[in-house]
């Protein structure tokens, strides 16, 4: 699929989702599921979030 | 995505903010060096010189503006007529916030020289530079964030 294709399924422009991949910029919650729904899979296979090592006080 | 297209990332409103910013400093630089010109030989400057200046202003900016749209336009053919998605909104956001602090900040400086005796065309004039360099911090920002990416 192409970048053109998928901005067109979600209503974005290429060039937010070429930020997207490129992980410039996080999309809406709205957009994530959009994108999901797109490649008929789940958030998680997706987009990776790793959280932060916070150092206990 | 297994078809890549090219990464040619430069969106029609980055094109457009662009074009903004050059516009506002032709027309802003030859506002700013024909009135500060007068006002250094004159005591005032007068009404009517600021009232076409003005419109010479405006007239200069509004035919960038055209001109710039059509060639950005004709550059992303098919994108000019989108409205803004999640990503433009959130930039012209963040732009607007840093572009109103710089509006207000003048416009501050414009009301404290007030109290030291500015002359009234001096006042429109940081008037005029409040509104000018707002938009310009305004454009700047947009398009530092469209090209770091958000």
């Amino acid at each position: 699929m192409s970048q053109a294709a998928l901005a067109k399924a979600i209503g974005v422009t290429r060039q937010t989702v070429i930020a997207i991949e490129k992980g410039h910029y996080s999309p809406s919650l709205e957009s994530a599921f959009r994108i999901s729904r797109v490649f008929q899979t789940t958030l998680e296979d997706v987009f990776g979030w790793e959280e932060a090592i916070v150092k206990p006080v | 995505m297994h078809n890549r297209d090219n990464d040619k990332t430069t969106t029609f409103r980055e094109k457009m903010a662009w074009v903004m910013v050059v516009g506002l400093m032709i027309a802003a630089g030859l506002y700013f060096y024909i009135v500060l010109n007068i006002s250094a030989s004159m005591d005032q400057v007068p009404k009517p010189v600021f009232a076409g200046l003005t419109v010479i202003f405006i007239v200069i900016l509004t035919v960038f503006a055209i001109f710039g749209a059509s060639v950005a336009a004709l550059s992303n053919i098919g994108e000019a007529d989108l409205p803004m998605d999640e990503r433009d909104k959130l930039i012209s956001l963040r732009a607007t916030r840093l572009s109103s602090i710089a509006t207000v900040v003048i416009l501050i400086m414009t009301m404290t020289a007030y109290f030291f005796d500015a002359r009234s065309s001096d006042m429109l004039l940081g008037i005029m530079a409040a509104l000018i360099v707002g938009h310009l911090v305004d454009y700047i920002t947009q398009i530092y964030l469209y090209r770091r990416g958000a």
